[in-house]
């Protein structure tokens, strides 16, 4: 024990003593720094975006443009991380905000600014998280020559490498679905929302292979074919769409029945509804939804015989909003026959004033 | 004979106090390394997906705000204006006026043009009852849904009314006058469909308002707080947001995410049986209840929390409201413990039994309790001569090098990824309290945290207590 406590008196209690100090120095002085640094910073990327404004509004020619820049460059830490990343974000939020000739002379400003090698050696870094930032410039800002760099990670072990490689590189070759067979197992909401959003803002022509997705053992491509195939309105694999609703994979069960509601495909609801008692609640509220968009007079029917005997409030809400959606006289009379029916269409109806 | 035995005692509490602390130092380091990692991890992570991606999908999860409100009159206009300036594509701001006595629905009702609605009210979590459902005639508060019940007597019963009201998936649990930034919503809900594994919880910072400029419920600037008791806490979350929950985030074994801000699977929430409204830390025995019930279903889960301050609240300023509070909180972790005391080393429960548990129990529960035995063992070795006071001043100084050390590190990390002060001034303000803090601040917590126990062993009736706030009627630079 009294060897511990001189343990602790001479090494441990010096060694916290000068940590504590020292990071409260570096704390300090980090700050002051960065205070100091600050109006240099903010003049700096004032400068930065009032030469970009101008530049890009103004289009120059040429000869005009190069010099301007060269000036610039003379101008700034250009050599420096942090004004090399501020003028990436400034040129991609310009990008987002402008069409035409404007949006064709940032990519020419990024290539004279020479940050085009920035975001390439950004990419390949041995940091994951740099790797991400370098693609996402490529992406945002659509450097088509940083295509073959991309390719090389197209099949990447590192899922978010390959997920963000891939999305990058469909928006950038404006559609080559080159690995799509090997997008992961599990597709996450993430991956949807990214698909898509490619899909909206690049103007992407429907994949020449959807027919083929549509056929596929794999879920993910299942799921991508279904999501492309409502994007683009694509009604020819109907009878494919419609036979997944045996899919054992429950969320890709939810996109095809939601697929069906987005196409119009009527002729689901036969299926649909004789699958109906033997499916999980969620995915009965699912088909519910659906039929309310396409239900004829056999969902009536079935809705009519349903929502009185319906001991699920949730799935009975929604079987009443759906008959509300395809026949409200007939739901008039069931409200009229059950007081808590009433109170349903009551919310239904008076919920959005 | 009676000083042999007493010598004997003291010697054997030393030796324990020397292994506990040791176990807790070895903990906290532990703890250090992996808040760390888990922040570096989330900043490394930010690149997968855009936010503004986010902003522009149909296809992302809708979320429910839920905010119950009583009494809340002075600023409820403001508190919810500033809730429905939120960004987020699909989202409603749900209300609870729990029973206000003063004319916290009169002002909504007028302020948003409300009118009442029939609203099918289905009780999937047992409430007072709901008197009734208002939305407003004014399209540009279409998101707002204000749910009037009678008083409950806890906040648990209200956010419950307000989850049984809520319309989608994911519901944030706030109190009304926090507030929050406008891309809360977002940044919460994207661990939600980030990740493979299911997603039940997700929490953030939550920062201190009482000497911010606020204007109608908007944040303008970020200073310290100038009030003693809100410098102390300011100081107390900057660590445990950043370096406790960071940690306990990465191991996935997060038992506490903060009634202030925290976003919830609604489904699992009502499967669990929602906020308990006998609770005194309801927040906390929920994740707790959560968590059981996964490990009972064994379904997968993850709890995550996010290292960056989303929410601003006005914290007590006066001892009396501060030692309520605390002394509420401190009745909250032995009741919740109490409550779960079969998870304990239960192997079915995984690390929450093995891990999570016993860390509250050992670290959070029995602290307060070992700091006053440690006074008493003080005193009869004074009055019977039995100090060792170089043994006493080395090991005192050592844990006190060892906190500080620990403190300096969160507000340095908090430094370097928020810069959230307004100049170096405040942070030597900040640097100064932690210096102060074991000798004038941590008294007062361990009090109210053997207050709260005992209240607990004695079983006296639980009040929340009111907590009075500053208004917001004017611009003001508080």
């Amino acid at each position: 024990m009294e060897k511990l406590i001189e343990y602790i008196k001479y090494f441990v209690i010096p060694f916290f003593f000068v940590i504590s100090l020292s990071l409260i120095v570096v704390l300090i002085f980090k700050r002051i720094y960065y205070q100091y640094t600050l109006p240099y910073k903010h003049r700096i990327i004032r400068k930065s975006e009032i030469f970009l404004a101008e530049i890009i509004l103004s289009a120059p020619d040429k000869n005009t443009l190069k010099h301007k820049i060269a000036q610039f460059k003379s101008e700034i830490p250009i050599s420096k991380s942090w004004c090399k990343e501020m003028l990436i974000d400034d040129l991609i939020r310009l990008k987002s905000n402008l069409k035409g000739k404007a949006a064709k002379n940032i990519l020419f400003i990024y290539k004279k600014l020479d940050l085009n090698n920035y975001s390439a050696s950004l990419i390949r870094d041995f940091r994951k998280h740099k790797k991400y930032e370098g693609i996402h410039h490529f992406q945002s800002l659509c450097y088509k020559p940083g295509i073959s760099l991309l390719k090389k990670y197209l099949f990447n072990p590192n899922k978010i490498i390959r997920s963000n490689a891939n999305i990058a590189y469909l928006a950038l070759t404006k559609g080559d679905w080159q690995a799509v067979d090997k997008l992961p197992i599990k597709i996450s909401i993430i991956t949807t929302i990214k698909v898509m959003d490619v899909l909206h803002s690049e103007n992407i022509p429907l994949p020449s292979h959807i027919d083929l997705w549509i056929q596929s053992k794999n879920p993910t491509i299942l799921k991508l074919a279904i999501m492309t195939m409502v994007f683009y309105n694509y009604r020819n694999k109907s009878a494919e769409i419609i036979k997944l609703l045996h899919h054992e994979d429950k969320a890709l069960k939810i996109d095809v029945i939601a697929a069906i509601k987005h196409l119009y495909l009527e002729e689901a609801e036969d299926e649909m509804l004789s699958m109906f008692y033997n499916e999980h609640i969620e995915i009965q509220l699912e088909m519910i939804e659906a039929l309310a968009a396409i239900g004829s007079e056999k969902t009536i029917a079935f809705l009519k015989t349903e929502i009185p005997k319906q001991e699920i409030k949730d799935l009975k809400l929604k079987m009443v909003c759906s008959l509300d959606n395809l026949d409200s006289e007939v739901l008039n009379t069931l409200g009229k026959q059950d007081s808590d029916t009433q109170k349903m269409i009551n919310h239904n109806r008076r919920l959005e004033l | 004979m009676i000083h042999d035995i007493l010598s004997y005692l003291i010697r054997g509490y030393d030796i324990f106090i020397a292994t506990f602390s040791l176990g807790y130092i070895l903990f906290y380091i532990f703890l250090s390394i992996l808040s760390y990692w888990a922040i570096i991890k989330h900043l490394k992570y930010q690149k997968y997906l855009e936010e503004e991606v986010l902003l522009r999908s149909n296809h992302i999860l809708g979320a429910s705000v839920v905010a119950p409100a009583f009494n809340e009159g002075v600023n409820i206009v403001y508190n919810v204006k500033s809730l429905l300036s939120l960004t987020y594509p699909k989202f409603e701001i749900i209300i609870v006026n729990d029973g206000s006595t003063d004319d916290t629905l009169e002002k909504l009702i007028t302020e948003f043009d409300l009118v009442k609605i029939d609203f099918y009210y289905q009780e999937k979590i047992i409430t007072q009852p709901v008197r009734g459902h208002y939305r407003s005639k004014n399209p540009v508060y279409s998101k707002l849904l204000v749910v009037d019940k009678m008083n409950g007597k806890s906040k648990a019963d209200a956010s419950n009314a307000g989850i049984n009201s809520s319309q989608y998936p994911l519901f944030l649990c706030t109190d009304v006058d926090c507030i929050l930034k406008s891309d809360t919503i977002l940044k919460l809900a994207k661990p939600f469909m980030e990740n493979e594994t299911r997603v039940i919880a997700t929490g953030a910072g939550i920062r201190i308002s009482n000497s911010c400029e606020i204007k109608e419920g908007f944040l303008f600037k970020v200073h310290y707080p100038k009030e003693w008791y809100p410098r102390f806490q300011e100081l107390e979350y900057v660590r445990s947001f950043l370096f406790g929950r960071m940690a306990w985030s990465q191991i996935n074994g997060l038992l506490l995410v903060s009634g202030g801000l925290g976003m919830f699977d609604k489904d699992i929430v009502i499967k669990a049986g929602g906020y308990w409204h006998k609770s005194l830390g309801e927040d906390m025995e929920l994740v707790t209840r959560m968590r059981k019930y996964m490990h009972d279903t064994n379904e997968k889960f993850l709890i995550q929390y996010i290292p960056e301050s989303l929410c601003w609240t006005e914290v007590p300023s006066t001892r009396k409201v501060f030692l309520r509070q605390r002394i509420r909180w401190a009745r909250g972790l032995v009741q919740t413990l109490y409550l779960h005391r079969k998870m304990f080393l239960n192997p079915k429960y995984g690390r929450t039994a093995f891990l999570v548990l016993p860390f509250f129990f050992s670290f959070e529960f029995l602290v307060p309790i070992i700091e006053f035995l440690g006074i008493i063992t003080l005193i009869v070795s004074l009055v019977f001569g039995l100090v060792d006071f170089q043994y006493l001043l080395i090991i005192s100084t050592f844990v006190y090098l060892f906190y500080l050390s620990i403190t300096i590190i969160s507000i340095l990390i908090d430094e370097i990824l928020y810069k959230s002060y307004a100049n170096y001034k405040e942070l030597l303000v900040l640097v100064g309290m932690a210096i102060i803090e074991p000798f004038v601040y941590h008294p007062i917590n361990v009090y109210a945290s053997l207050k709260g126990y005992w209240y607990f062993l004695n079983k006296k009736e639980q009040r929340w207590g009111t907590m009075v706030r500053k208004g917001y009627e004017k611009p003001v630079k508080k």
